[in-house]
């Protein structure tokens, strides 16, 4: 815990920012010693030259110059050639007190025959602190005595490194920009590295279970993009526990509501078990009519019961849906089928009209057939008085339609009939939820109701 | 005499039920739970199951039945209404049934479960001026006393109305029932092959008696 800043981000940021600083300026003279060296022990232009330097020169030329002071002619010439053999590439020569250009050796510019003082101070402004290096030195310090020459390249003159070739001037540039791009390239892998690992993170949080909430990541290291996937993965944990929360507690309510619907059903059984013993007392007409008004009111309850508990579970999501194509006029002879004796009993009319067209509706059958029971039910429980129920299906250009008519009295008049009230919410929560529109027009001549089906396009 | 093995905790609607198959003319063996299922059950030609039972619940109990022997059909009798638990019972039950419920109803789904599993009883039936001995395959005119002789397919479309006697049966169901295929929208064989039907066993082929047309619907046997 102690030496966790270590590992943090910030911590290996500011480390490779200081290296950087504190290597860079160590760089430069060590990248010259590692070029230089070498250099100079492969190349050794020491050898190449017989000169130490300007300053050792000019002392060597005046120590001469005083111990030629005193000597004649010969002696200067023998002394001068002599050092012309030691040092050949050196420019020598030497001027008497009359001013007469007296030996040269290697002079390579024209000299006059007799100095002029004009001459004179024209040669040594331009000596002056230019390459040829030139050393003019008058024997015993006495100009009335004359004066000897001696002209050096200064390149011979100076230290040897400087000697070197240019190229490895651009091996140290090369081998500094070298440096400077190692430096670029860390940092850039170090950016990189957070690059990823936030990419990762990125994908784990769009990568979405089954659940709907992202699966854990394992943490990669304990930096804070390692504390960042930390919390991503306790908030996980608390999504998915509160997820789980959630599931039970829906389970439960729908548990409660499964059960209360199934402990209403059966003592509405066992009236109705009740009730056929009494059928067996009950002779007179009143009795018998009190009697069968029970055992509906039983079938009625049993339905708004049914209805209740759909309607919950609709309301909750919790209603089964798995929609597919369904060929609807087989779906709806189907249907008809179980619904004609029923209809038969109460002496209706029945008129089913299919078309030979197949129209193919993406929906969940059982869902439709819900619907249906649903609508039928009301004509029997409301418009049983009209006699006359007609389905048909119609294909127009833009929709299909599914149009149920009864001869009843209309919905305005069923002021007691609030219970089909629920019946028809659950018919508009279904249809709404599979992508069908619906209408009722309903008067005293009778109810129609028409489910659309929209084409596509 | 069929026997009906009838599963249900409640004392009240158990004696009803039981004395409401009695009176139909069943042999009713009622238990309150499935603990001491009876380990025989091939005496038994239909089983009634509640689903909310003491220990083992009815779910339970009709898979296990079922693994043991596929020709039992099995009636879900349940205060259990919801959508999830029809669809679970009917997962390996033949039918399930709400309650509260009318107990001609369950009397009906009864016998329409022994025909479809061949369980029926009797073994010679009456409808209109037709005898019809099952186990025989003998049909009758009782009006003129002759045998009337099926060919194969119209055999199989009357068998299969019998075994669904009184229900409406769709073009699509009777077309699949019998040939074992998709039924094809526009199909004229099976109306030629009722049309051949008719003809043989109704007294006035263009006024039919026995096989009902159900207009826009499909067709009907009734008892």
């Amino acid at each position: 815990m102690k030496w966790k800043w270590i590992k943090s981000l910030q911590f290996k940021y500011l480390m490779i920012i200081f290296l950087a600083m504190a290597i860079l300026p160590i760089s430069v003279p060590f990248i010259s010693l590692l070029v230089y060296i070498p250099a100079l022990v492969v190349e050794d232009p020491a050898k190449k030259s017989s000169f130490s330097g300007s300053i050792d020169l000019e002392e060597m030329w005046h120590k001469e110059a005083k111990s030629l002071s005193e000597n004649n002619e010969d002696e200067i010439r023998d002394r001068l050639q002599s050092i012309q053999k030691k040092h050949p590439e050196a420019e020598l020569f030497w001027v008497d007190s009359d001013g007469v250009t007296r030996d040269t050796y290697s002079v390579e510019n024209k000299l006059p025959e007799k100095w002029s003082s004009s001459y004179t101070i024209q040669f040594m402004k331009d000596a002056y602190d230019a390459d040829p290096f030139t050393v003019v030195a008058f024997f015993e310090n006495n100009p009335n005595n004359g004066f000897m020459v001696i002209k050096v390249d200064r390149i011979l003159l100076e230290p040897p490194i400087q000697r070197l070739g240019d190229h490895y001037t651009y091996i140290f540039i090369f081998v500094n920009i070298l440096i400077l791009l190692l430096f670029i390239f860390l940092s850039w892998l170090f950016f990189k590295s957070i690059h990823k690992r936030l990419l990762r993170l990125s994908h784990a949080m769009e990568n979405k279970g089954d659940n709907g909430i992202p699966q854990t990541v394992i943490v990669s290291k304990t930096d804070e993009i390692g504390q960042l996937e930390d919390s991503f993965n306790k908030m996980i944990q608390e999504l998915e526990l509160s997820n789980q929360r959630e599931h039970q507690q829906e389970e439960l309510r729908k548990n409660l509501i499964a059960n209360l619907s199934h402990d209403l059903r059966t003592p509405l059984t066992t009236i109705r078990a009740q009730l056929d013993h009494v059928k067996e007392e009950v002779k007179t007409i009143k009795g018998i009519e009190a009697l069968s008004s029970i055992d509906q009111k039983i079938d009625y309850l049993g339905s708004l019961i049914d209805n209740l508990l759909s309607y919950t579970l609709l309301s909750a999501k919790k209603y089964p849906f798995h929609p597919e194509k369904t060929e609807l006029n087989r779906f709806i002879r189907k249907i008809i089928a179980q619904w004609y004796p029923v209809f038969e009993e109460k002496n209706f009319a029945i008129q089913l009209n299919t078309i030979p067209e197949q129209i193919y509706w993406d929906i969940d059958p059982q869902w439709m057939e819900r619907i249906l029971d649903n609508l039928l039910q009301n004509v029997i429980r409301h418009a049983a008085e009209g006699k006359y129920i007609e389905i048909s299906l119609i294909s127009e250009e833009n929709a299909d339609k599914l149009v149920i008519i009864d001869k009843g009295k209309g919905f305005n008049e069923k002021s007691e009939k609030q219970g089909a009230r629920i019946g028809l919410t659950i018919v508009d929560v279904m249809v709404k939820e599979m992508k069908l529109t619906w209408s009722i027009e309903t008067g005293d001549q009778g109810t129609t109701i028409t489910i659309k089906h929209h084409k596509k396009g | 005499m069929n026997s009906i093995l009838y599963i249900e905790d409640d004392q009240e609607i158990g004696q009803w039920v039981e004395r409401e198959l009695v009176a139909e003319g069943y042999n009713v063996s009622w238990l309150t739970s499935g603990i001491d299922l009876p380990s025989d059950l091939s005496k038994f030609s239909i089983v009634i199951l509640d689903v909310m039972l003491p220990g083992l619940d009815g779910f339970s109990i009709g898979k296990r039945i079922k693994r043991n022997g596929r020709d039992i059909p099995i009636i879900m009798l349940s205060a259990r209404s919801s959508i999830e638990d029809k669809l679970e019972g009917l997962e390996f039950a033949d039918d399930y049934m709400t309650k509260p419920f009318h107990p001609q109803e369950l009397t009906k789904r009864i016998e329409v479960l022994l025909r479809r599993f061949n369980k029926e009883t009797t073994t010679k039936r009456q409808i209109k001026h037709l005898e019809i001995d099952t186990t025989n395959h003998v049909i009758t005119n009782t009006k003129t006393g002759e045998e009337i002789l099926l060919t194969g397919k119209q055999h199989h479309i009357f068998a299969f109305f019998l075994q669904h006697l009184n229900q409406i049966l769709t073009k699509e169901q009777l077309y699949e029932g019998v040939w074992k295929e998709p039924y094809i929208e526009g199909d004229k064989t099976l109306m030629v092959h009722i049309r051949f039907l008719r003809e043989k066993i109704e007294i006035n082929p263009s006024k039919p008696e026995i096989i009902e047309t159900i207009r826009g619907i499909g067709y009907r046997v009734k008892a």
